[in-house]
C-alpha cells in the first residue's frame, strides 16, 4: 500500500521542509541563498568556535532543529536519508568561523563520513581548523569494542547539546572537541521498530514486520535490525533495551545519566511517558539516578512506529554543560 | 587513430542524463533489496543538475566539461554516491584537462586514477559489494585494450564487457560497506545498485563514441 504523505514534489521535499522551517524561525536564523544551510544570526562571533550539524532529512527535528543558543550554530540537510554534498557543508564552516575553528557534530554513516570528511580538508585548505565528533550510540549496529562502526540516532541531541555549551561559554576547539568526545563516549541506545519507514519518493515501506512482531536493532534508514521478537509491553519493551544497554558502556549503580525516550515517527507521546514510567524505575533499581528526562519524537525515521531509548553517564563537567542555559526549536526546557 | 572526441564525451552525457531519468525506478527497487531504495533518485538527482549545466560549459575542452559533471555530482547528490560518483568524473577531468580528444591510453591511465582516488575516499577493495567491483575489472581491460593497441570501439567494448561482468559478480558478495553491510548473509543474490550505475555510465561511453562517429 502506498503511504499517504502531504508533500508536493517528492524530489523538492528537503528544499521545501527547509523553507517551511525558515518561514518560522527566520528572525534567529538565515539560508544561505539556495542552499539547504541553515546559520543563526548570531554568528559569526570572533574567537568563538562554530558547531556545525547535519545530516540526511527525513528524520524531523533532527538535524535542523537541534539548530540555536548554546546547541548548533549551523546544520546543513541533505536530501531524505542522504548526507549533504561537501559545499554546503563547507559553506556552513565559513558562515560561522570566528577565527576559533569549528566542529562539526554527525551521525557515523558512510556517506557522512566522506562528506564531512572531505568539507574538513577543503575547510583546512582554507586555513580552517575543523575537528570532527561522530555520534555513533546504536549498540545494535556493531558489537563493544567496534564503536566506531556504529550507527548515530538519537544521542545526537546529548553531543550537540554539549558541544553547543561548550562553544557558548567561549571554550578553545580543543575544548569544545574534548567534551564533544567524551559526552558522545558516555552515550549508548538502542531501539525496537513496530512498523517501517517509507521514502517520500517511492511511497512504499521499506520493510515490514509483522502485525505482532517488534524488530530490536532496527536503523533509522530501515536498517534490518538484531532480532524479531513478539510485540511486548512498554514495561517488558524498556526491560529489554535497559537490559542491553548497561552491560555495554557498562553503566554501574551510582551513576548519574540523562534519559531519553525517543519517539521514531508515529509512535504517540502517551506511549514515549508509559515507557519513561517504565525507564525511570528500572534504571533507579539498578541503582542509577536520572539527572534529566526526556521524551519526544526528537530522531525519527518518517512514520517509523518505534522508539529508541538513549543513556547519557554524567560526570560533574558534562552535568554542568548540559544544564547550561539553551534554546533550540526542536529542545524546550522543563520550564518550571 | 581512435580517439573519444568532445562531441563523443556530450553524446555521451546527454545519453546518461536519459538513461538514469529512465533506470531510476529500476535503480532504486535494486538499493530496496540491500539499501534504503534511492539509488536511482539520487543519480537521477545528480544528472538532472548536470543537464542544467551542460549547455554553460558545452564549448568548452573535455577536462572542463568532466569537471563540471564531477562538481555537480558531489555537490547534488551527497550521500556516498555524490562523492564515489563525483570523484570518477573529477578525476577523468584531470586528465582531459584542455584536450579536446582522448585516445584508448588516456582513458585507461584516467579510470586507474579515479579507481585510486575512489579506493582512497571509501576504502572499498574489489569483492566488498560496491561500483569498485564493476570499475576494477573495467580499468584492467582498458589497459589490457592500450598495451594491444585496439581502437576506441573495440576498447569500450572490452570495457563495458568487464564492467557488466563485474556487477554481475556482486551478486554473490556479501555487503561489507556502506548500508548495506548491515544485511551481512542477506545482501548475498543482490546485484550492487553503485555498479549498476557505472555500467549504465561506461554503456553510454561506448554509445556516444558509435553515434558520433557514425554521425
Amino acid at each position: 500500500m502506498k503511504m499517504k504523505k502531504l508533500i508536493n514534489d517528492p524530489m523538492h521535499v528537503a528544499d521545501e521542509l527547509v523553507q517551511g522551517f525558515v518561514t518560522l524561525h527566520g528572525r534567529d536564523l538565515r539560508q544561505l541563498p539556495g542552499m539547504n544551510v541553515l546559520v543563526r544570526r548570531a554568528m559569526p562571533q570572533a574567537g568563538r568556535v562554530g558547531v556545525v550539524i547535519g545530516g540526511g532529512s527525513g528524520h524531523e527535528p533532527l538535524f535542523l532543529g537541534f539548530i540555536g543558543k548554546g546547541f548548533g550554530d549551523a546544520v546543513v540537510q541533505g536530501a531524505i536519508f542522504t548526507s549533504p554534498g561537501p559545499d554546503l557543508i563547507l559553506e556552513a564552516v565559513r558562515a560561522v568561523n570566528g577565527g576559533a575553528g569549528v566542529l562539526f557534530v554527525y551521525g557515523n554513516y558512510t556517506g557522512d563520513n566522506m562528506n564531512f570528511g572531505l568539507a574538513a580538508q577543503r575547510a583546512a585548505a582554507e586555513g580552517i581548523s575543523v575537528k570532527i565528533v561522530r555520534v555513533w550510540d546504536d549498540i545494535a549496529s556493531a558489537p563493544r569494542g567496534q564503536e566506531d562502526e556504529r550507527r548515530g540516532t538519537a544521542a545526537d541531541l546529548f553531543v550537540i547539546k554539549i558541544a553547543g555549551a561548550a562553544a557558548e561559554r567561549r571554550w578553545p576547539l580543543e575544548e569544545v572537541n574534548r567534551v564533544a568526545v567524551k559526552a558522545r563516549d558516555q552515550c549508548r541506545s538502542l531501539g525496537v521498530a513496530l512498523s517501517s519507514c517509507t521514502l517520500p519518493a517511492t511511497g512504499t515501506p521499506i520493510f515490514s514486520i509483522g502485525d505482532d512482531e517488534m524488530m530490536v536493532g532496527m536503523g533509522l534508514h530501515g536498517e534490518p535490525g538484531v532480532e524479531s521478537t513478539t510485540l511486548k509491553t512498554a514495561d517488558e519493551t524498556c526491560g529489554l533495551m535497559i537490559e542491553r544497554i548497561l552491560p555495554d558502556l557498562p553503566f554501574r549503580p551510582g551513576d548519574q545519566v540523562n534519559l531519553l525516550i525517543n519517539g521514531y515517527g508515529s509512535t504517540t507521546l502517551m506511549e514515549l511517558l508509559i515507557l519513561a514510567r517504565s525507564a525511570r524505575r528500572i534504571l533507579e533499581a539498578s541503582g542509577l539516578t536520572v539527572h534529566e528526562g526526556l521524551a519526544g519524537s526528537y530522531c525519527t525515521s518518517q512514520e517509523m512506529a518505534g522508539c529508541s531509548l538513549t543513556l547519557m553517564r554524567l560526570d560533574d563537567e558534562l552535568r554542568s554543560l548540559w544544564d547550561d542555559p539553551g534554546w533550540a526549536p526542536g529542545f524546550s526546557r522543563n520550564p518550571f | 587513430m581512435e580517439t573519444l572526441t568532445k562531441g563523443a564525451f556530450i553524446a555521451a552525457l546527454n545519453r546518461m542524463i536519459t538513461t538514469f531519468d529512465e533506470q531510476m525506478e529500476a535503480l532504486s527497487r535494486m538499493d530496496a533489496a540491500i539499501g534504503d531504495g534511492d539509488h536511482g533518485i539520487s543519480m537521477a538527482r545528480g544528472f538532472h543538475s548536470v543537464a542544467e549545466r551542460l549547455r554553460a560549459v558545452a564549448d568548452r575542452d573535455i577536462g572542463t566539461i568532466v569537471e563540471m559533471v564531477g562538481s555537480s555530482l558531489t555537490g547534488v547528490i551527497g550521500g556516498a554516491t555524490g562523492p564515489v560518483f563525483g570523484a570518477l568524473f573529477t578525476e577523468l577531468a584531470s586528465q582531459a584537462k584542455g584536450r579536446e580528444a582522448l585516445d584508448v591510453a588516456d582513458l585507461a591511465e584516467a579510470f586507474r586514477r579515479a579507481l585510486d582516488a575512489i579506493q582512497a575516499i571509501g576504502q572499498a577493495k574489489v569483492g566488498d559489494k560496491t561500483m569498485v567491483d564493476a570499475l576494477a575489472p573495467m580499468v584492467a581491460a582498458l589497459e589490457r585494450a592500450a598495451g594491444e593497441g585496439v581502437g576506441m570501439d573495440k576498447a569500450l567494448e572490452m570495457a563495458l564487457r568487464a564492467a557488466e561482468e563485474g556487477r554481475r559478480s556482486t551478486a554473490q558478495m556479501k555487503a561489507t560497506k556502506g548500508r548495506a553491510r548491515y544485511l551481512g548473509e542477506k545482501s548475498i543474490g543482490h546485484e550492487d545498485p553503485g555498479a549498476a550505475s557505472f555500467v549504465l555510465i561506461v554503456r553510454a561511453l561506448l554509445e556516444g563514441f558509435r553515434a558520433e562517429r557514425n554521425g
